[in-house]
């Protein structure tokens, strides 16, 4: 995949769980999870709008364009 | 297309009307009331007992000829327990109800509404993993009908449609 998602790295920086960031965000574990996998289709604006409320994060620093 | 407020209502009203129907046409004649009222039993019973997991090997047998089905078997790029607990979530957007879940098993049953046109198709869902990725073998099997028209396809495209929409994060 040449985009990659760094969720978990953001995640084990913050120190903040799954499921925590999951209350926060008011997005399912599941979801999350498929997200953090890298396994979803698609990310919505709203969605990286507030995880990156969530982690005090940028959106680059979640997402990542590596050559395949 | 004619829709029912009360389908279930209405088909309850249609399986005590036909009897009566019967009983004042002819009333020394006792076999049509007998033949009636049984299979109306018959069908009563097979409306409760649909939703019980020991029911569908007998829906899916070999020898149940009177149900029509439709079987698809898609490899997902997801592991097993993700995989189970997003089906849980997507199929209650969808048409069909979620009647039991075994996630040790892998297992999940839902059904579509009963209508006038339809008692409702049982939908069984079989989650097997392969390596990281997930095979599900998908069934959709109508109850009293041995031609579904397209029902049951619908029935499963319609999931896959839901499921693929909600990859949308």
């Amino acid at each position: 995949m040449a985009v990659v998602v760094n969720l978990d790295v953001v995640l084990a920086q913050r120190k903040m769980s799954l499921t925590e960031l999951s209350e926060k965000v008011g997005i399912s574990i599941v979801n999350l999870s498929i997200l953090k996998k890298g396994k979803g289709k698609a990310i919505r604006f709203s969605t990286l709008e507030s995880i990156c409320r969530a982690l005090e994060c940028q959106p680059g620093d979640i997402l990542e364009f590596k050559e395949e | 297309m004619l829709k029912i407020k009360y389908p279930r209502t209405a088909l309850f009203i249609l399986l005590a009307v036909i009897p009566m129907y019967f009983i004042m046409k002819s009333p020394g004649n006792f076999i049509p009331i007998v033949f009636v009222l049984g299979m109306s039993v018959f069908f009563l019973s097979i409306l409760i007992i649909r939703n019980q997991s020991w029911f569908k090997p007998i829906l899916l047998g070999k020898w149940n000829f009177f149900s029509d089905r439709y079987e698809e078997t898609i490899t997902f790029d997801l592991d097993a327990d993700t995989l189970f607990d997003k089906f849980l979530e997507v199929l209650p957007q969808t048409d069909l109800r979620i009647r039991y879940a075994d996630k040790k098993k892998g297992e999940i049953m839902a059904n579509s509404k009963i209508s006038i046109w339809s008692f409702g198709e049982n939908v069984y869902f079989e989650l097997v993993p392969v390596g990281e990725a997930t095979q599900v073998k998908i069934t959709s099997t109508a109850l009293f009908q041995a031609v579904a028209w397209g029902k049951n396809e619908k029935n499963v495209s319609s999931f896959l449609h839901r499921f693929d929409k909600s990859l949308t994060i």
